[in-house]
């Protein structure tokens, strides 16, 4: 009933069904009201053959009116229980603009959705002329800055998911400089040498990009780094900006630039890459590829980039004609541009035609890029192997009986895909979609495994909510699962109402966290890839946000702390020991704990961001940003204490002491701490103004420090002093 | 318009015997016991050997005289028992006379066939159609409210609408 009143085309096709039944069965009342009186005439007339076929006729009849309902119960039933046709991945040719247009028409008439409402286009936009003006790179003068320095081959590395699988970061080193990202800048300061120790902590050069926005400008904004033996790697979102025609501005006005907007055609987004050379910092390659970024990862020497080009098929200016080539993935190699051949782009039936989703490998040795284009939604999360990329999107199933009625308004259902893209010797190709209920939380949700994908969900949001582990062979068909509805409390992922917070993958097992109230941590065992089974649980306290696996046997939780009824009270850190996988246990008596009321409101960025979080069991070590507010009793204003959280961390002792290291006390503005990395035995904290490095066994204690840069006061009209954002750093 | 009085237990099969179907309105009773006869109806007292002979005589009190309409086809002129036909009907102001495997081109005009078989179960079922209820093999209500008869060789009449009360009233529906 609930799905009949969710769809009111099918209800009332359905009503017009029972309708029609019932007019079909009074006709056949009269029919055999008629023929009954037939037969009886005929007797009295004593005709020889009485005729016999009203049995018949009337049993063809009644099939014939009650077949619509029957075929509407089956239909509902089965709609009621739909599952995509995972079997038939249905890949759609495409030759023309005109065949992505036809897609676009057939997918907005099934689904009728204001999805595809996100903006306007107009044709009106001057692209004509527009020439593509690179990022102000500003010409690197090292000086002999950069001449025979050896630094460290102990230093710490990006919080990488996937052993092989580099992730850019804001923040790295190579254990001679520390590259860092603030703003449009990117700075290279030179942290450790052999020679001289932390003493060599030395700002060396600032690549300020342009950040203007404006008539024909382009800006550029750095979004992560990457290094390897050669080469610093600068990847960031460049935006053209795009005016009207300057015949179309009256006299005495400005050219006017369209803004941003969402879905506007105002500008052009291109990811770039940008790749200098450490031997002199000059740029050595640049690589562009079309569309708002979405993800990327490095393996080896291939850096790997997902695009997504929005398709504005809406307008509100009825004269405009939508152009497809405007917005066609294209690569530039050095400036030498390849534009995706239509014949080169796949369609899944069934995603939203709204963007390209672009994926390209780019060679960085041999200077080429390979790409793969889908036209569909693009995704909301990218987790990568050493073998295949995985980006999650939605796909809309539409309900078969409802395509063969041609409602206005068909039945769909959303369903999370999972498109792989494999990677193999700098190439992409795209290699089937896999489908699974529910929504994915992070990258953390996804891994590969033996041929396997395994695949944490949640169904639902209130209430109803149900948790899913799916396991996913090679053709991304499900081939096992653990939880699901209306299970014995063995074989359901979370109480009721909770969801997945959390999920760490480790080999043959994975580590699930739900919450609502309490934190259900879940150890499945994933051996037998068709029948994974929670092998133990353990209920405590407050919920891990993010799982880091520092063993076999142990698994750090960082989270929050909350009381019995689910509110959150404290940022917590805890370790399980997962030794017994049967009876997973919290390792030590007294997690860390730092509740709201004692610390005021407390964060750490590593919650949601893995690579803030630095963890080195070697060197025994775990960091990562912390926050809290405080008040200045004496005059009378908000303090922000931003700092570095170092604590202990041993297998054997747990999470230890810890020490705040902050680079302005009781600051009246925010001098935000957000990273921490260590060169040999040298820990080192990068705010938005220093960067600063002292002893590991001894971080407080700064042994040196510079300024990255000046921010400038100015005072308001009641004479409150504001920060303004510093200016470009000129050299 | 028959009544068969007959003894209970022999009720059934003697009236399979005569093919004869009771009417509560009655003419003629039919009785093996001079006693049950009743003095205002026309009585029939038979032996109970004598079924077959009261089955035919039944069938002529039925049908009536035997009434034979002339007509003409490739073959010439025919005289065919009216109960043979299964309608008349008229095309391009002809009438004709559908017999089973022929028609005949029929003379007379179809309101003169119809006055002739007024006693034959003949029901006049449209304005160029009188159809003989003997011959009607199915009938089928159209969505229209008009009714579709499926005649003994296949042929389909249509009774129109305004004929439909007295086409009904015929069946004693």
């Amino acid at each position: 009933m609930l799905f009949l009143l969710n769809n009111p085309v099918i209800a009332v096709a359905f009503i017009i069904s029972i309708g029609f039944s019932i007019v079909m069965i009074k006709k056949i009342v009269d029919e055999i009201k008629l023929n009954k009186g037939l037969q009886a005439k005929h007797l009295a007339m004593r005709v020889s053959k009485v005729n016999k076929r009203i049995v018949k006729r009337v049993s063809a009849l009644g099939a014939a009116s009650l077949a619509p309902v029957a075929v509407f119960a089956v239909a509902l039933v089965i709609g009621l229980n739909v599952t995509p046709d995972t079997t038939n991945t249905d890949i759609v040719d495409i030759q023309s603009s005109a065949d992505i247009m036809n897609i676009f028409e057939e997918f907005n008439e099934k689904i009728d959705n204001n999805y595809f409402g996100r903006g306007w286009f107009t044709t009106d936009l001057a692209m004509d002329g527009l020439e593509e003006m690179t990022p102000t790179n500003d010409a690197a003068d090292f000086g002999d800055n950069l001449k025979a320095d050896v630094g460290s081959d102990d230093h710490s590395e990006v919080n990488n998911q996937v052993e092989g699988v580099d992730e850019m970061d804001n923040v790295i080193t190579d254990g001679l400089y520390i590259f860092s990202i603030y703003g449009n800048e990117v700075q290279v300061s030179k942290a450790w040498t052999l020679a001289q120790g932390s003493d060599a902590l030395e700002l060396l050069h600032t690549f300020t990009y342009n950040n203007n926005y404006g008539c024909d400008e382009t800006s550029f904004y750095p979004m992560g780094l990457y290094e390897d033996e050669d080469n610093l790697i600068v990847v960031g979102n460049s935006t053209t900006y795009l005016c009207v025609d300057p015949e179309d501005v009256p006299d005495g006005e400005e050219p006017m630039y369209y803004d941003y907007w969402w879905g506007h055609n105002s500008y052009q987004q291109e990811t770039k890459v940008i790749v200098y050379s450490k031997s002199d910092f000059e740029v050595e390659d640049e690589y562009a590829v079309k569309g708002n970024f979405i993800g990327t990862r490095k393996i080896r020497n291939d850096l790997y980039v997902v695009t997504s080009q929005y398709i504005p098929y809406n307008r509100y200016d009825t004269e405009a004609v939508l152009d497809v080539e405007l917005y066609l993935p294209y690569y530039k190699v050095n400036d030498e541009q390849t534009i995706v051949a239509y014949s080169d782009i796949v369609y899944v039936d069934g995603t939203s035609p709204n963007a390209f989703t672009s994926f390209y490998a780019i060679d960085l040795v041999e200077k080429e890029i390979d790409m793969e284009v889908i036209l569909g939604d693009s995704g909301y999360n990218l987790y990568v192997s050493n073998n295949n990329m995985y980006l999650v999107g939605n796909i809309y199933y539409f309900w078969p009986v409802a395509s063969v009625l041609d409602v206005e308004e068909p039945v769909y259902e959303q369903k999370t895909a999972i498109m792989r893209v494999a990677i193999t010797d700098s190439s992409v190709e795209f290699d089937g979609v896999g489908y699974v209920d529910g929504t994915i939380e992070n990258q953390f949700s996804m891994d590969e495994y033996q041929g396997h994908l395994r695949v944490t969900t949640t169904v639902g949001w209130w209430g109803d909510v149900v948790n899913y582990l799916w396991v996913l062979n090679d053709d991304l068909k499900i081939v096992g699962q653990v939880g699901g509805r209306d299970l014995p409390e063995n074989k359901t992922l979370g109480e009721p109402g909770e969801r997945i917070r959390s999920t760490r993958f480790d080999g043959d097992y994975a580590y699930i966290v739900t919450f609502l109230q309490t934190d259900p941590f879940y150890v499945i065992n994933l051996s037998d890839p068709e029948n994974p089974f929670i092998e133990g649980s353990l209920k405590i306290t407050g919920f891990s946000e993010h799982l880091q696996v520092l063993d076999d046997d142990h698994v750090l939780g960082i989270g929050f702390e909350a009381d019995e009824n689910g509110r959150q009270i404290g940022l917590k850190f805890n370790i399980y020991d997962v030794s017994d996988k049967a009876n997973p246990v919290e390792a030590f008596e007294n997690p860390t704990v730092f509740l709201f009321e004692e610390y005021g409101y407390a964060w750490t960025s590593a919650i949601w961001n893995h690579k803030d979080l630095l963890v080195n069991l070697d060197k025994g070590i775990l960091s990562m940003p912390f926050s809290t507010h405080g008040w200045n009793e004496t005059d009378d204003y908000w303090t922000y204490n931003s700092g570095i959280l170092l604590f202990d961390l041993s297998i054997e002792e747990g999470i230890g002491e810890y020490d705040f290291i902050v680079h302005e006390e009781n600051a009246r503005f925010d001098c935000y701490v957000y990273k921490s990395l260590f060169i040999d035995d040298q820990f080192y904290t990068i705010s938005n103004k220093y960067i600063k490095v002292a002893p590991l066994d001894d971080p407080t204690n700064f042994t040196n420090s510079i300024t990255l840069r000046e921010f400038e006061y100015q005072t308001n009209p009641e004479g409150d002093p504001i920060e303004v954002d510093p200016d470009v750093v000129e050299d | 318009m028959f009544k068969l009085k007959v003894d209970a237990k022999e009720n059934k099969m003697i009236k399979g015997e005569l093919n004869l179907v009771e009417s509560t309105k009655y003419d003629y009773v039919l009785t093996n016991d001079k006693n049950l006869v009743e003095e205002d109806k026309i009585n029939i007292v038979f032996r109970r050997n004598e079924t077959t002979k009261i089955a035919r005589l039944l069938d002529l009190i039925v049908h009536g005289e035997d009434l034979f309409v002339v007509g003409t086809n490739e073959f010439g002129q025919k005289s065919v028992e009216s109960r043979n036909f299964l309608y008349f009907i008229v095309e391009d102001d002809d009438v004709y006379g559908a017999l089973h495997n022929t028609r005949l081109l029929v003379r007379m005009k179809l309101y003169e066939i119809e006055e002739l078989l007024l006693n034959k179960d003949f029901i006049r079922v449209s304005k160029y159609c009188l159809v003989n209820i003997g011959k009607i093999d199915y009938i089928k209500p159209a969505i229209n409210s008009k009714l579709e008869l499926l005649m003994k060789n296949n042929d389909r009449i249509e009774v129109n609408r305004a004929y439909l009360k007295e086409f009904k009233a015929a069946l004693k529906i």
